[in-house]
């Protein structure tokens, strides 16, 4: 008992000692007479403290994304639906923009004199038909073109209230009447100034548009326009450019393929010719 | 073997410097105040004054305080426990834990605010925050005193395991 009240004392009495200690370090101090005591432990630990202090704060900055790991997941899932959002304004943007596009390409090389319907490309191309979302409704009929500019992309082959087939020309049931021409589809324009140079029959093959009797004796190239001229479609509409000429001197006619100006898969807007 | 204890516990104050800083940077807790009461009443007074002193001296200078205010702050807690420890034993129980992390609590309240006193003359201003958060810390600290004391224990039972009994 006596041992312990003893040792309590000595506690006492050190505690007592150094809050002495330490006043009287806070005054010399505060005179700057310590200065030299204080450089010299600051030179030595100050590196330490300052780097466990980083690796601290470092180690609280994972736990705390951890921590806020729900957090995270929430800003992610706002972030997604403000990018779907995104994308679908600039999807819709896109839209317009084709749209205008095919409006300009339509006032430029587009006869003025006709009506036209615009209608927008439903469906991807399947056995190169494609489906448009204008039908009878907005007097679209079996036998109308479907063009884009002074470019053929197809005909009206069935038709309903909200919408219509179109066949394109490398539909195997497609035969149409085609010139060949020299020349570009600004030149299609003004016929009078290009040069004719052979008549031919344009028909839809199982590997692409195929192009027949055409005369052996034209100066036929590879790269001529082929505009097709057939009465069931009106006359001067661009089909394409031709492609893979055959060279067989022994036969009565040449033949060759149209590489379409189009990629009908990519195609949005059309313009349907109604007859008035 | 004094050289080799010197070399360590110089080398033990680096490492200590670093620790404390990484853990009140990480969890806001005092190292050093875990190590001072877990060795209290545990090592030679003297020894254990003399390299208290020296540390609380690193940590103003670290800190950025004006020496001396680290033991003086500690002086607060360190006055309670022994003004409680006559009535209450502080050893071993949930009381004694209770009061243990209440003496923590006033350690960290006070170093939150009595730094202002002595640096630009008059007590910091505290939030319920900061108050909730220093309770926070005196329960992990009172936690580290706690499993440091449970370890130390543990040696002690493995140590009188390897002794021969004479009854």
């Amino acid at each position: 008992m006596k041992e312990d009240s003893k040792k309590i004392s000595t506690e006492y009495l050190a505690l007592l000692g150094g809050i002495i200690f330490s006043v009287g370090l806070l005054i010399l101090d505060s005179l700057g007479a310590l200065f030299f005591l204080r450089s010299g432990i600051s030179f030595v630990m100050d590196p330490v403290a300052y780097h466990g202090s980083y690796v601290g704060s470092e180690v609280k900055g994972y736990f705390e994304t951890i921590g806020r790991l729900n957090e995270f997941r929430r800003e992610y899932s706002e972030l997604s639906m403000k990018v779907y959002e995104q994308e679908v304004a600039s999807a819709f943007y896109s839209t317009l923009k084709e749209e205008n596009e095919a409006l300009k390409k339509q006032i430029a090389l587009g006869d003025a004199e006709q009506k036209y319907v615009l209608a927008k490309v439903l469906s991807p191309r399947e056995n190169n038909l494609m489906r448009i979302n204008k039908g009878k409704d907005e007097g679209i009929a079996i036998g109308d073109v479907v063009v884009l500019g002074n470019m053929y992309i197809g005909l009206v082959v069935e038709v309903d209230e909200k919408g219509s087939l179109v066949r394109l020309p490398s539909n195997r049931g497609s035969s149409l009447e085609a010139i060949v021409i020299e020349g570009d589809i600004e030149s299609v324009r003004n016929m009078d100034g290009v040069t004719i140079l052979t008549k031919g029959v344009v028909e839809g093959a199982p590997d692409g548009i195929k192009i027949e009797n055409m005369s052996m004796n034209a100066s036929l190239k590879n790269g001529d326009t082929v505009v097709l001229n057939d009465t069931r479609v009106g006359e001067y509409l661009v089909l394409g450019n031709l492609v893979g000429l055959s060279e067989n001197p022994a036969a009565t006619s040449r033949t060759g393929y149209v590489s379409p100006i189009f990629d009908y898969d990519r195609l949005m807007t059309v313009f349907v010719i109604i007859k008035s | 073997m004094l050289i080799l204890n010197i070399f360590l516990t110089i080398l033990g104050l680096f490492a200590l410097v670093y620790l404390e800083s990484m853990f009140l940077s990480l969890l806001g807790i005092s190292l050093s105040l875990i190590i001072f009461f877990f060795l209290f009443r545990k090592v030679d007074l003297k020894i254990f004054s003399i390299i208290s002193f020296i540390v609380f001296l690193v940590f103003d200078v670290v800190y950025k305080l004006p020496l001396g205010s680290n033991i003086l702050i500690l002086s607060i807690p360190l006055l309670l426990y022994l003004l409680i420890s006559m009535f209450v034993s502080l050893e071993s129980s949930l009381v004694a834990f209770l009061i243990k992390t209440v003496i923590f609590w006033v350690y960290y309240i006070v170093l939150l605010t009595l730094p202002n006193l002595f640096v630009v003359g008059r007590l910091g201003a505290l939030t319920w925050d900061e108050v909730l958060r220093a309770l926070l810390s005196a329960f992990l600290t009172n936690l580290g005193v706690f499993i440091l004391d449970y370890i130390l224990a543990g040696f002690r039972r493995r140590g009188n395991s390897s002794q021969i009994r004479l009854k």
